[in-house]
């Protein structure tokens, strides 16, 4: 809901995620990075991205400058793998970096550290995650931060999308995002996640489902990512042209319909709501430029 | 001489408030010679989460003859529960009830609750003090207006009481030193500047309340705000609706007084509440001496602002809240989860508006279908389901079910710990520094 604009702190990543591009890499300097902070629009709402980017050293000097010039939201992404501790948090919260997103790839140290190949990364997510929602002493002190889990979905963890709800309930964060990576049958995934999703309203972690096309999660457009924010989007299929969404959905990738096919997918006729969410869609929809640069930064097939 | 018959005033608090109406009931009545010669007044203010029985007793122990509750939605049901316990250990003791759950009232409460003798039904000042003097001269209550009380052949209801002409007449509490401001009152001084509201919004009490608004003048103000200010007072809430839209006369007034008394002294909190629609560029110079605002937005669905009887026009709000922002202080927007004519997916456009505005913060409150407003009255109009017990939360109406009502909840939580979760900047409750 809130919108952001990114900046990327340079790929640094060991993880060896098949459905991630960013691997190994170096950090960014900090002169490069004041100089895109110079170039962003306003108000100030940031993220600073990429697989570490709370390891940056120049993530505390740059957020510093993004406070000087009048950022009003910085969000940041963090690993498991260990670089952020309590001095480090403290250090940022203190530094006015109150939102965090994290990526899980399953409930189970087996499942996450299978997919990352790292031995011991899950023992990191459970450490970060039990610092950034319960905290220290210190950093406590200086408020506690919001806290997003991202959960990528591919083959490797789709049979543990419903079991994420136990885990959340005991690491409690904000919101929890189920972003599609586009390598299972989205059927697949949304009958794994409507087991998991009226547990994660009842514990107060809400759900997000990003990169899910709106005709394959009838009953729960509640959590579309598209009435919330901007969305990565694919050219139009065929079957998506006579669909009341066609403007405002993540559609289906080219690739995805290659491996899968389309029977997942058809085109949203009627629903309920319908002029309520293309009016909510219409005012969360970015400008068509926009969303081509980050089509593009995320690897899209566009 | 005759023995004093002794009134013990109570409200039940939530933590970090006082009562300043309790003051305000005691300090009129005593204008009465008659009640200042033979009533002896006490004001009692527990926590609303202390042990009844322990609340039963600390008012007892003055041996009332005469107890009056002030009600209000967050502590009618343990009221009534210390009401219930005093009747049982004191069948004597008169009992009167007041206070914004008792007026307009669509609950019987005098026929549900036999310990309750009187209801004080609207304004209180002028009631309250006509039945002291009916109670000393033991005398019927039949002419006193604005009242429900028990006679001979029942419950009996008297004419609504005329509000009084000018609220100047009642004595400030302040200046006679009634209230003590600690620092663990989170609103610190109540700053009381008029009654009423012009406009009528169906979910709130204000504007049914009163037909006209009344003020207290500012000499007065000048003298309370000195006096709290003198006595090292640095928060201040403004209880005034429509304080930053008045006449230019009455806000560049308040905006002398804050100049003279608060700002010489140091950093100070002051809020106020605003229709940011209303705001013109030529006054925002007066409200340079605020350091909160509190703007209610409440909805941008037609259907839900024609059912809260409001009106909308949301480029003058954008400019309104673009004005604030160039003030550089804390503005909250507020919204309400649950109106009749929203739904889900409709509340969230209502909150994307609001985020787009780049507030300091966002409240989105669940609707309380409130006793005596417009709202409540025509709940079946609008198919309102609410909880019967207080605060009468919503839970479906018409156009929002159940169950996107608690989506509506829970998402509201979040997206407010999202917007919220901001590079520090003043927060209400800590003592801003205005420049």
């Amino acid at each position: 809901m809130i919108r952001y604009e990114a900046i990327g702190m340079g790929a640094c990543c060991q993880g060896r995620c098949g459905f991630c591009r960013e691997r190994g890499g170096a950090y960014r300097d900090l002169d490069s990075l004041l100089a895109e902070l110079r170039q962003a629009h306003r108000p100030l709402n940031l993220y600073f991205s990429s697989g570490h980017a709370a390891g940056n050293p120049a993530l505390a000097p740059l957020a510093s400058q993004a406070v000087l010039e009048g950022a009003r939201r910085l969000k940041v992404k963090v690993s498991g793998a260990g670089r952020l501790d309590a001095d480090l948090l403290a250090l940022l919260l203190a530094r006015g970096v109150m939102i965090y997103e994290i990526e899980c790839l399953g409930p189970t140290a087996a499942v996450h550290d299978g997919i990352t190949g790292i031995k011991a990364s899950f023992r990191g997510v459970e450490r970060t995650l039990d610092l950034l929602v319960r905290g220290t002493a210190r950093t406590r002190a200086c408020g506690r931060p919001f806290v997003s889990v991202v959960m990528p979905v591919c083959e490797g963890n789709v049979e543990s999308v419903g079991v994420m709800k136990d885990r959340m309930k005991a690491w409690r964060p904000d919101r929890l995002v189920f972003l599609n990576t586009g390598t299972v049958a989205v059927s697949r995934v949304v009958f794994e996640l409507r087991s998991s999703i009226s547990a994660l309203v009842v514990d107060e972690v809400w759900p997000v489902l990003s990169g899910f096309p709106f005709c394959a999660i009838p009953g729960l457009e509640h959590f579309a990512q598209e009435l919330y924010d901007r969305q990565v989007s694919h050219p139009a299929a065929l079957f998506c042209q006579n669909c009341l969404f066609s403007r405002h959905c993540c559609g289906v990738s080219g690739a995805y319909l290659a491996e899968h096919g389309a029977a997942d997918f058809h085109a949203v006729v009627w629903h309920r709501y319908q002029e309520d969410l293309v009016q909510l869609m219409d005012r969360a929809a970015p400008p068509s430029a926009e969303l081509d640069r980050e089509r593009l930064e995320r690897g899209g097939d566009a | 001489m005759k023995t004093p018959m002794v009134v013990v005033l109570v409200s039940l608090n939530r933590r970090g408030h006082y009562s300043l109406a309790l003051h305000y009931l005691k300090r009129y009545a005593l204008l009465d010679k008659e009640i200042k010669r033979h009533v002896r007044f006490h004001v009692v203010e527990p926590s609303v989460e202390d042990h009844t029985k322990w609340m039963a007793a600390r008012i007892l122990m003055y041996r009332p003859a005469v107890v009056g509750f002030s009600c209000n939605v967050w502590n009618i049901v343990r009221t009534l529960k210390v009401a219930r316990l005093l009747k049982r250990a004191c069948p004597t003791v008169r009992i009167v009830c007041g206070g914004q759950e008792m007026t307009h009232t669509c609950i019987d409460y005098m026929g549900l609750n036999p310990c309750l003798d009187v209801r004080v039904d609207g304004e209180g000042e002028g009631p309250f003090s006509e039945l002291l003097k009916r109670y000393l001269a033991e005398a019927p209550l039949d002419d006193v207006r604005g009242l429900q009380f028990r006679g001979s052949g029942g419950v009996v209801t008297t004419p609504p009481a005329d509000p009084l002409a000018d609220l100047n007449v009642i004595p400030s509490p302040y200046l006679h030193g009634d209230i003590v401001i600690r620092p663990e009152h989170n609103l610190g001084m109540m700053v009381e500047t008029s009654r009423g509201c012009r406009y009528k919004c169906a979910f709130c009490f204000e504007g049914g309340r009163f037909p006209n608004v009344r003020c207290f003048s500012m000499e007065r103000v000048e003298d309370e705000i000195s006096a709290m200010a003198r006595r090292g007072v640095r928060t201040y809430h403004v209880l005034d609706p429509i304080l930053a839209n008045a006449d230019p006369g009455r806000l560049e007034a308040f905006h002398r007084i804050v100049e003279k008394h608060l700002r010489p002294r140091g950093p100070y909190t002051l809020s106020v509440e605003v229709h940011a629609e209303l705001l013109r560029p030529e006054t925002m110079k007066y409200l340079r001496s605020f350091t909160a605002f509190d703007v209610g937005l409440q909805s941008i669905t037609p259907e839900a602002l024609r059912w809260l009887k409001r009106s909308l026009s949301l480029d003058r709000f954008r400019e309104g809240v673009r004005l604030l922002g160039e003030l550089d202080r804390q503005t909250n927007l507020y919204l309400i989860l649950g109106l009749p004519g929203e739904n889900f997916f409709r509340h969230l456009n209502s909150i994307r508006f609001c985020v787009e505005q780049n507030a300091s913060r966002l409240f989105l409150n669940h609707l309380c279908v409130l006793n005596g407003t417009a709202l409540r009255r025509e709940a079946e109009r609008t198919q309102l389901r609410f909880a019967r017990t207080p605060p009468y939360v919503a839970h479906s109406n018409y156009s929002f079910s159940e169950l996107d009502m608690q989506l509506g909840h829970v998402f509201g939580n979040t997206v407010m710990r999202e917007h919220d979760a901001q590079v520090r900047g003043p927060v209400f409750g800590e003592t801003g520094v205005p420049p």
